[in-house]
């Protein structure tokens, strides 16, 4: 189960939809499994299939939150064209799973919002409750 | 005795694969040559590259608690895990690696188990009734016919080179649960002045060209069971149609012969087997030692209580109970497998039976025995807490594993159970109780769809040029000995929206299921027209643009396509594009108000796809149309004028000849003008080298497009073809081998491949 606040919710959904037709990625800082906000980060790849973080933000991200007392609890991204399933590309590239993935389709007629957790290659899905 | 035995000559070729294994993996033996010898086997590939199946037989769906250990230890070390329950009751392991498959066969044997005869042209795992030596209307127990039947048919060499697969099974009674009405040969139990014997019928199958079995005796005294199934598959090993494997099966040469010609052909084989010797079967009686089954009245715990009504039965053995175990879609994790074998293990041998609906059932327990075993049960899966009809729902591995498949029923599966989850406490499903939900991804029938209450399979449809998984509907089959009614065709729905459906419909029939005897009684009396209502809603989907998820199947990660299928299937996904168009024209056709504009689109887009043209919007569709069939005059001229402007009435002119010219149309894809056409023109035509790039066009474009090219070109002439990567090289030559030409070789080409094909 990961929680996560109406506005931070709106502003993925948001970010993902700002930056359609690429996919939009990001993490969300929070702690034992409540997200406190979102950190959109830049797609290096600008691809509508692929995302890439910059090394240089992430490393910015995890200093901000280590200095607050949160952790980067969950990986964001969106799948423009596709449904809210992790593609094997997403699993494959999922090393940690300690996190939980969260994936925000627009392939719908309203967005779709979905979380995962995946270890070793195998998926999970997990719940969402919006606070 | 709860085993078949596994003849000497088994362990022969055994040594011969073991040769053949190695010279594979050291890349002396090339991959075509290898198949032939590992599919019968038992050993599959499977749709990702070099992962591959091993089938296991298991006669009756017999095994024992010891072999289900082993089986558990396979599937822990090679299998990611689970054992594979299939439809014949048999076993699988899934995802092997090829450099296991001896060691995995070597296991087996050394526990009284083979996949020999597995896959293939074979002698396929004998079934039997799954109650079989419990049930309180049998006539008889037949798991010792299905055991020496076994033994026998794996003694038989000609067992291994069938024109086609060929299937036994034995019902104990006229219930029909061993599905002898629809097998090549199946008997049901009957005794006849006090002797033992059976009702045979022969040549029923489900797949293309689906059949009800004959009754081809009523009566077989049972020392001659084996004689007879000898002698029908020798009359199918002479006159078994070799040439054409769609029409292979035993069915197809009873539907040539008829009866009393088959029964002459028979009569000469029943004499040739009677007069080489050894054609009565030793039966060996099932050994049960049930210790003390009289018990103090035993009380059934109020927690278990729901579970004991859905799943408990009473045996025919006073005293004694069965129990069916509703296994997810027919995979049991090792871990659950090895702790049921564990807790059996002190019961005897006879204690479990693999069903071909997927599921399992435990046998010859006594109740506190039964209830003993509650715990372990619930961690099987999810469908052991709920009522029947989620464990009653069979599904083939679909597009997600097979080479053949359409559509993926197994997410389909999910979600209809997902669905119907949220409604559990508000319906009550446990009326329905016996309720069997088929699905299949293609229209062979490996999900057993036309013996579902309801059934699926998979199909392409197109919506505005882009293609999505749909289902066809079949509802109300019936099995009985006294003769099996498949199910009728009911409508088609949206793969997307087959939860939705399934809830209307089950909806509906709890309106009505305390009034009828059965399912199948109430889609006689009207239900099937309801159903068929009912799908009409559920069929289309909303435009790529406004909704993109019907357009991917479930678990799919990529859009829909027919990418990755096997043998010839592109052509079968071209046929229904033009099948899907055709239907929505006829429709057209029947409304009062008529949609000209409709009636014209899809009049002049009908046909497109046989000229390896799949324009998407309006303006693209007319153009093509009269560049393609009015200026080739395949349609008069007269229709040219109809495609400017507005439609009018005359679009349902246009509309009838397009349809009768589809019926001209012949397997080359050519209409019978455009043959007259051809004739003339290939006279002055010069034979020179044929090529085509066919690259940057899509499947199954590019393999209309190929047999276009073949169709003008000479029997032994070549054609060369350049295909993109991906689906169109994994495809196209498939499809063009499985229509009878040589694929000489496939090149790397830059991007794409060089395809050289002699035509046949």
């Amino acid at each position: 189960m990961i929680k996560i606040p109406q506005s931070v919710y709106d502003e993925i959904v948001a970010h993902a939809l700002k930056d359609t037709p690429i996919e939009a990625c990001g993490y969300l800082a929070g702690i034992e499994g409540e997200v406190k906000y979102a950190i959109p980060m830049k797609n290096t790849d600008a691809s509508n299939e692929h995302f890439s973080f910059d090394p240089q933000e992430q490393f910015d991200a995890f200093k901000k939150t280590q200095k607050e007392g949160l952790r980067l609890i969950s990986v964001y991204h969106s799948h423009p064209e596709t449904p809210a399933r992790p593609s094997e590309e997403d699993i494959r590239l999922a090393y940690d799973p300690n996190v939980s993935y969260v994936i925000v389709s627009l392939a719908g007629k309203t967005p779709d919002m979905k979380s995962f957790i995946i270890k070793n290659k195998t998926v999970e899905k997990e719940e969402i409750e919006i606070i | 005795m709860s085993r078949y035995t596994i003849p000497e000559m088994v362990y022969e070729d055994l040594e011969v694969f073991k040769k053949n294994h190695a010279e594979f993996l050291a890349g002396t033996l090339d991959e075509l040559t290898f198949k032939t010898m590992r599919v019968p086997f038992g050993v599959y590939e499977q749709r990702a590259a070099n992962t591959f199946m091993v089938r296991i037989k298991l006669a009756g769906g017999i095994l024992t608690p010891k072999q289900l250990l082993t089986l558990s230890d396979l599937a822990e070390k090679y299998a990611h895990e689970a054992i594979h329950i299939t439809t014949r009751g048999g076993a699988q392991l899934h995802y092997v690696k090829i450099e296991d498959i001896i060691d995995i066969i070597t296991t087996l044997h050394s526990i009284d188990l083979s996949g020999r005869g597995g896959g293939g042209n074979t002698v396929r795992n004998v079934m039997a009734d799954p109650l079989a030596g419990t049930a309180k209307d049998e006539i008889f127990d037949v798991s010792p016919y299905a055991l020496a039947m076994t033994s026998k048919m794996l003694e038989q060499k000609d067992s291994f080179a069938l024109p086609r697969k060929f299937k036994i099974t034995f019902s104990g009674s006229e219930a029909d649960r061993g599905y002898a009405t629809i097998h090549d040969v199946g008997f049901i139990a009957k005794i006849q002045d006090g002797v033992k014997g059976f009702k045979l019928f022969t040549a029923g199958g489900m797949g293309a060209k689906s059949r009800l079995g004959t009754l081809l005796r009523d009566f077989v005294p049972d020392t001659e069971v084996f004689l007879y199934s000898q002698a029908i598959k020798q009359v199918f090993d002479k006159y078994g149609n070799r040439k054409n494997k769609h029409a292979a099966r035993l069915r197809f040469l009873f539907e040539d012969l008829g009866l009393e010609e088959f029964n002459k052909l028979l009569d000469v084989e029943l004499k040739a087997v009677k007069a080489k010797g050894d054609w009565e079967m030793p039966i060996t009686e099932i050994e049960r030692d049930f210790g003390d089954t009289t018990h103090e009245p035993f009380t059934i715990p109020e927690n278990i209580k729901k579970w004991w009504n859905r799943y408990v039965y009473a045996q025919k053995q006073e005293g004694l109970y069965g129990c069916k175990v509703p296994v997810h879609l027919g995979d049991i994790h090792f871990e659950n497998a090895r702790a049921l074998a564990n807790a059996l293990l002190p019961f005897g041998e006879d204690v479990l039976r693999f069903t071909g609906d997927q599921n399992l059932y435990i046998r010859n327990l006594t109740a506190p025995q039964m209830v003993s075993l509650h715990d372990i049960l619930q961690k099987f899966s999810v469908e052991v807490s709920k009522p029947t009809l989620f464990g009653d729902m069979v599904a083939c591995t679909g597009a997600a594993t097979c080479q053949l498949g359409i559509a993926r029923p197994r997410g389909a599966v999910d979600a209809i159970q997902k669905r119907l989850n949220k409604l559990i406490d508000e319906r009550d499903y446990d009326a329905l109780q016996g309720f069997k939900i088929h699905l299949s991804g293609c229209p062979n029938s490996c999900g057993k769809h036309l013996i579902g209450d309801l059934g699926f399979f998979g199909k392409v449809q197109r919506n505005e040029g882009y293609s999505y998984p749909a289902y066809n509907v079949v509802a109300g089959s019936r099995t009985h000995g006294d003769g099996s009614v498949y199910a009728q065709k009911a409508g088609d729905v949206a793969a997307f929206h087959v939860p939705a459906f399934v809830e209307e419909v089950l909806d509906t029939w709890l309106l009505h299921v305390k009034a009828y005897e059965s399912f199948a009684d109430w889609i006689d009396d009207g239900g099937l027209a309801i159903i068929t209502e009912i799908s009409k809603k559920y069929v289309d989907i909303p435009s790529f643009k406004e909704d993109k998820n019907p357009y991917f199947d479930y678990d799919a990660v990529e859009l829909f396509s027919l990418k990755g299928r096997g043998t010839g299937e592109c052509s079968a996904g071209m046929y229904d594009l033009i099948e899907a168009d055709k239907k929505a024209l006829k429709e057209a056709l029947e409304k009062e108000e008529k949609d000209y504009e409709l009636i014209r689109l899809l009049a002049a887009r009908m046909l497109l796809v046989t000229r390896g043209e799949d324009a998407r919007d309006k303006a693209g569709v007319l153009k093509a149309f009269k560049t393609l069939f009015v200026d080739t005059t395949l349609l008069n001229a007269y229709f040219g004028t109809m495609l400017e402007g507005d439609a009018d009435e005359k679009s349902i002119e246009l509309a009838e000849e397009v349809i009768k010219l589809y019926e001209t149309m012949d397997n080359t894809l050519k209409f019978a003008k455009e043959k007259e056409l051809a004739a003339a023109a290939t006279q002055t035509e010069e034979k020179s080298a044929h090529f085509k790039d066919l690259s940057g066009v899509a499947c199954p474009m590019n393999f209309v497009k190929t047999k276009m090219e073949l169709s003008k070109i000479g029997s032994g002439e070549v054609l060369e073809i350049l295909l993109d990567d991906g689906a169109p090289i994994d495809n196209v030559p498939k499809s063009v081998a499985g229509e009878g030409h040589k694929v000489e070789s496939t090149t790397k080409e830059g991007n794409g491949w060089r395809v050289r094909i002699v035509k046949k």
